[in-house]
């Protein structure tokens, strides 16, 4: 069997294009052809190619060299480009053009492990869920005597669902701090608040709204859109209802 | 599960082509299932190739949405829809639809490519897109006809979340399994970055939708969950793929491995923090405004540190290289993360966070991160992707980096605007506290509302401008995709 047969089988693609990839790397690496058969046909490792002038697309990185620790670098040989067709141009019907040779994988080095990586990523999600959400979650010292939980009624209930599904706390906050900037909106808000803290106030705080406006027909022509308030869509009038229930014994 | 030893390798073929109808057929195994089940398919690099589809049109989708949000948060009556609804709406899609399937896709190109060894459960992973297509639209439709929960940042209902939390485990599965079967030594950075963020993508989606939660636990739920999904998913993939994208698109090798260690570690570290800082002063352990603050600076030190590196390994060759759009997407969405970044921390502080909490300078620091930062890393990406993935090449060097300039511009000014007009909120609160201009209801504040007004209109016309440079982008790639210029292509092959 030839070098050029031997090749072909090798790689497992049609002699005619190992002879054009062979010649190829020949005129790349200053070798002969026969030279870059034999190699190919006897698994052994052709010439390399200089670094290529311009960065082709990403490929392997070369077979004889030791994995670098950084990110593997583009391959010493580039693969032989064609002239880019016209963006215009419809697809040509055309089998491919140029196969490079196949690079078998190569396993260099020691194989570095998973586990020290997936232990500290799975331990500091852990400790961040105990400290930012699960620890601060639990009742505080002080609950017990120190309380805004309000005694809502069945109706202000269904009202508070409502207010979560229309996504007023996107606007409005039930959350009055205990710093100089709230001074005014009322009682400050404690752990076991049972009201929709939200998370902007773009429009007025409504944590303690009930005890600012107790006109039920204010509320109602604002939710239907009156002022600077954008107006509610698909809520029936057991809905509103109930809203203006929630908001109204909001105290 | 074979025995790494034992499983097949994949290597990577470069071929010159005119288009990728010339791409060598794949093989059809007798009895093929025809129809949508043709999708589980695990032809190399399908799963990649069609996320990246899917996830170019939820990036356009997402930032128009989320554009009307903010139109919606400046003139209320201006659309029929509030931005109570719109801004769960646009999240839904930017950040399930785009972020979630774009990165997928990231982690699907580079797992064969950096282990040597093929994608394990492609198969899984192209149904699964089916599903998440349908889960973010389906999820627009339920919050839009008033469903949701009310719950940052998605407002999904809890048995919505069910579906959710089976795509978003996807990524793990698969990266996980094809890691467990690689044949290469060398886990490289990139992969460090994939295996935290596709690990807590899942886990921190069930804390922030625990149901039957009372409101502060709920409320911290929410905060911590919408922090650890942007900063290590979102953030964390999109700079180990940069890892990637910059060495091979520069020819350089990574400047410093142990600045990527440092990049990871302090990502994981500050992830959650910016979340619960955002409730200082509010219910809750007084603790955790000291820690939150504390905690919270790891953050800027991982994107310091990453861009920094990042930059280093560009820099001998920046004046060679400074005209390619992908090392110049790469580095200005590392350097908007940074100051997205370094914002979040400031603001973790008491007297920073009594300031702008609750105000739009939120919405500044999300839309510098999101719709700046990581679109950008993304884009660098998916550039570098497409010509190996399709054969084709981006049709313009100077339109992407036309592209690049403007996504850069828009959303640091958009950010700028709205950092600015929280912070006119913040001073205005405090100050009419002080002189007792509090209204009773109505604006809430006198004096400054109108001044933050004008600052939040200034940020929409950025956000417009802006806008269309995210579709330029979800264009730019999706023609890409699909009509780009054809170029060597690199397909992987089994080596069986």
């Amino acid at each position: 069997m030839s070098d050029l047969a031997g090749a072909a089988a090798a790689m497992g693609v049609p002699e005619a294009l190992v002879k054009r990839s062979a010649e190829a790397r020949a005129k790349a690496t200053g070798s002969t052809v026969d030279e870059v058969l034999a190699a190919w046909a006897g698994g052994g490792t052709a010439p390399a190619a200089p670094a290529p002038a311009s960065t082709p697309p990403a490929s392997t990185p070369p077979p004889s060299a030791p994995p670098s620790p950084a990110e593997p670098l583009p391959p010493a040989s580039p693969p032989v480009e064609v002239p880019a067709a016209d963006a215009t141009t419809p697809p040509a019907a055309g089998p491919v053009e140029e196969v490079a040779p196949r690079v078998p994988p190569v396993l260099v080095g020691r194989r570095e492990g998973l586990g020290v990586l997936l232990a500290g990523s799975t331990g500091l999600l852990i400790l961040s869920v105990m400290l930012a959400f699960l620890v601060p979650s639990l009742p505080q010292a002080g609950d017990e005597v120190r309380t805004s939980n309000r005694a809502f009624s069945t109706q202000a209930l269904a009202g508070r669902t409502v207010y979560s599904q229309q996504g007023c706390g996107a606007c409005h906050t039930q959350l009055i701090r205990n710093v100089v900037s709230d001074i005014g909106l009322g009682p400050v808000t404690l752990d076991d608040t049972n009201q929709i803290i939200g998370y902007r106030r773009i429009g007025p705080d409504l944590a303690a709204i009930g005890s600012r406006i107790e006109d039920t027909q204010a509320i109602a022509r604002l939710l239907a859109g009156e002022g600077n308030h954008p107006p509610t869509v698909g809520l029936t009038d057991q809905d509103l209802t109930n809203l203006i229930a929630y908001l109204r014994e909001s105290k | 599960m074979l025995p790494a030893d034992q499983c097949p390798a994949i290597v990577k073929q470069t071929v010159a082509t005119t288009s990728t109808s010339d791409l060598p057929a794949d093989p059809a195994p007798e009895g093929r299932t025809r129809g949508l089940l043709s999708l589980a398919g695990a032809k190399p690099d399908s799963a990649a190739t069609r996320y990246l589809f899917a996830s170019t049109a939820f990036l356009g989708l997402g930032a128009v949405l989320w554009l009307a949000a903010l139109a919606a948060m400046r003139f209320p009556r201006l659309l029929p829809m509030s931005y109570g609804l719109l801004r769960p709406m646009s999240l839904i899609v930017l950040l399930l639809g785009w972020l979630v399937l774009g990165l997928s896709a990231g982690i699907f190109y580079v797992l064969p490519r950096l282990t040597g060894a093929p994608l394990r459960a492609e198969g899984l992973a192209n149904l699964g897109l089916l599903g998440a297509a349908g889960v973010v639209i389906g999820g627009v439709v339920l919050v839009a006809l008033g469903f949701g929960d009310g719950r940052e940042p998605f407002s999904l209902p809890w048995w919505w979340d069910i579906p959710v939390l089976a795509i978003l485990g996807i990524p793990g599965v698969v990266a996980l399994a094809s890691l467990g079967q690689r044949r290469e030594g060398v886990v490289y950075p990139t992969l460090w970055f994939v295996v935290a963020g596709a690990t807590w993508l899942p886990v921190t989606y069930l804390i922030g939708n625990v149901p039957g939660l009372q409101s502060v636990a709920s409320h911290l739920g929410d905060l911590v969950s919408t922090a650890g999904l942007l900063h290590v998913w979102g953030l964390g993939v999109a700079t180990g793929l940069a890892y990637y994208v910059v060495p091979k698109a520069s020819d350089q090798p990574l400047a410093s491995r142990q600045l990527a260690r440092v990049g990871l570690w302090s990502l994981l570290f500050g992830a959650v923090w910016s979340g619960p800082g955002q409730l200082v002063a509010g219910p809750g352990p007084e603790w955790l405004t000291g820690i939150s603050a504390v905690l919270g600076l790891a953050l800027p030190v991982a994107t310091i540190a990453n861009a920094t590196n990042l930059a280093m390994t560009v820099g001998p060759e920046w004046s060679r290289l400074r005209h390619r759009p992908i090392l110049a997407a790469a580095l200005a969405g590392a350097g908007l993360a940074v100051l997205a970044t370094v914002a979040a921390a400031i603001a973790g502080f008491r007297s920073a966070g009594v300031l702008v909490g609750f105000t739009a300078f939120w919405e500044g620091v999300f839309h510098l991160l999101v719709l700046g930062g990581i679109v950008l890393l993304f884009a660098a990406f998916a550039w570098q992707a497409i010509p190996n993935l399709v054969g084709r090449m981006i049709s313009s060097d100077s339109a992407a980096g036309g592209l690049v300039r403007r996504v850069t511009i828009t959303t640091g000014g958009t950010a700028l605007f709205l950092i600015l007009a929280g912070m006119a909120s913040g001073f205005g609160w405090s100050g009419a506290a002080y002189t007792g201009l509090i209204e009773n209801f109505g604006e809430g504040w006198q004096g400054t509302a109108g001044l933050a007004r004008v600052l939040v209109g200034v940020a929409l016309i950025f956000a417009l401008w802006g806008a269309m440079a995210h579709l330029g982008v979800s264009t730019s790639i999706y023609r890409s995709l699909t009509s780009g210029r054809a170029t060597v292509q690199e397909i992987l092959v089994r080596d069986e």
